[in-house]
């Protein structure tokens, strides 16, 4: 489903990505952990066609990546940005009118889950309300990949718990792939079927979340720590 | 509605801030010229003046228009981006949604410039001896002929800008793309005077007559004269140039798909 070949992705002097290889396929919760610029978020933009790789290859359903890959790929992105001029509703039709796989009814059902006040003007919303926005702009697609760049940022701790369990619900797993990035781990760990860490730009590890309970009797946390201290 | 209305209507509605103040500088400037030039009993002459500068300065408002609305697309690239449509199609909805606002403004500047030319004594007398019919038509037509082409340059170099940006901060990416242009626009100046820009260009020589009665009137005493009675122009430059601003258009569009990163 989603295949990365040797990718390398380098700014001037500074590499991002170093010689990635992945390979990922449906019907997984993926989450892509790491310290701050680890390279977890190029990562999510390489496959969403976004930027583009340095070296290397990266295709989605065989089909080569680039910026109009947005039409197999949903994409939330970290920044807070928005346009402040529409309401909850208003941005939700025009991701309707943009994207022929949005679920409008879906859409309303997850903004309902949410609870968001579809008349709020987006520029009057808490930053935790727009980070609730993205996740049902998201979600609301028919697509075969979603790609979530730390959904969860901005949110209130007290709700993050009942969102998460609540997005499962919302995520058809025979059909779609979802990656997340994420700082929030522990939060998160409950739903996700692997985990991969990246350090430095390379990948150190990419584990069953199931098989670690099981077999190392470790969480994600504990896993991820073990991993980054025998890189070093 | 499909995808491209609604993006234009987007595109609009982002719009909206820089459509109206044109409009509001507009009017604020038709109230003082009318106000001051009241006083000496030329109102409707000194709005004409207004209006005639305000539609002429149009040639640049494509360029002002999408100027703001890329600026503005700038910070959300991700969202402008992350979008099925071609490139051709987001660039277009911009240019859409310029065309509108100008003709609106058009319209405004236009229609108080016709206004103020019936209603003067001066435009009366220049009635006389010009063809204000014609020469409307064919400097309105030549304005926004101007405002498309500086629009389509400023995509492509706004596109060149944001490659730079890819490895450069803002300043140098901006320092870098004017030096291009500046360069560019040298070379471009180099090849225009040569023959075989003359061959593609000079054919098809069209002359328009009928923008002036007389060679010269009087006007206060003073005689003037006017060269205007005829004007030649060249199909081969209007093909030439939409062949140039259609691949820089078509150059804007691919790198906007293929290299512009958010």
């Amino acid at each position: 489903m989603i295949n990365l070949e040797q990718v390398t992705k380098r700014y001037m002097n500074k590499i991002a990505l170093q010689n990635i290889n992945l390979e990922l396929t449906k019907g997984k919760i993926i989450g892509l952990v790491g310290e701050n610029g680890s390279g977890k978020s190029t990562t999510l933009k390489l496959i969403a066609g976004l930027i583009h790789p340095s070296k290397g290859t990266i295709t989605v359903n065989g089909e080569a990546v680039d910026r109009r890959i947005a039409s197999q790929v949903s994409y939330l992105s970290e920044l807070d940005e928005y346009y402040g001029f529409y309401n909850v509703r208003q941005t939700i039709n025009y991701f309707a009118e943009q994207f022929s796989d949005f679920n409008l009814q879906k859409a309303d059902e997850i903004r309902a889950f949410m609870n968001l006040d579809p008349n709020a003007k987006l520029k009057q919303l808490s930053k935790g309300n727009r980070g609730r926005l993205k996740i049902v702009l998201t979600l609301a697609r028919e697509v075969p990949i979603i790609l979530m760049d730390e959904p969860l940022s901005g949110l209130d701790p007290m709700v993050r718990d009942s969102i998460v369990k609540g997005l499962i619900s919302f995520i058809d797993l025979e059909n779609q792939v979802v990656v997340i990035t994420t700082h929030e781990i522990k939060e998160i760990e409950t739903i996700l079927d692997e985990v991969i860490a990246i350090k430095d730009g390379s990948i150190i590890g990419h584990h069953h979340v199931e098989q670690l309970r099981i077999e190392q009797n470790m969480g994600i946390v504990e896993w991820m720590t073990s991993m980054y201290e025998n890189s070093r | 509605m499909s995808a491209f209305l609604s993006l234009t209507k987007k595109e609009l509605r982002l719009g909206v801030p820089v459509f109206l103040v044109p409009i509001i500088i507009f009017i604020v400037a038709v109230g003082v010229a009318a106000y001051f030039g009241g006083r000496s009993g030329v109102a409707w002459e000194a709005i004409a003046v207004v209006s005639v500068s305000a539609t002429a300065i149009q040639i640049f408002y494509l360029l002002y228009y999408l100027s703001f609305s890329l600026k503005s697309e700038r910070k959300k690239l991700h969202l402008w981006l992350h979008n099925p449509l071609p490139g051709y199609s987001l660039l277009l909805a911009k240019l859409c949604a310029g065309l509108v606002s100008m003709l609106v403004t058009f319209i405004v500047t236009g229609g108080t410039l016709l206004a103020a030319v019936q209603s003067s004594s001066f435009a009366s007398q220049l009635q006389a001896e010009l063809k204000l019919a014609n020469l409307s038509v064919f400097g309105g037509a030549h304005i926004w002929l101007f405002a498309i082409d500086f629009a389509i340059y400023f995509m492509f170099f706004y596109m060149i800008y944001l490659l730079f940006s890819r490895f450069f901060g803002g300043f140098l990416s901006f320092s870098f793309t004017f030096i291009l242009f500046g360069g560019l626009t040298y070379l471009w100046g180099l090849f225009t005077e040569t023959s075989l820009h003359q061959t593609l260009t000079g054919w098809g020589e069209i002359q328009f007559n009928g923008f002036v009665f007389k060679r010269s009137f009087d006007a206060s005493g003073m005689e003037v004269f006017t060269e205007l009675d005829m004007v030649h122009v060249f199909l081969g430059s209007y093909l030439f140039e939409a062949v140039i601003v259609v691949l820089l258009f078509i150059a804007a569009s691919w790198m906007l798909d293929r290299k512009v990163e958010v």
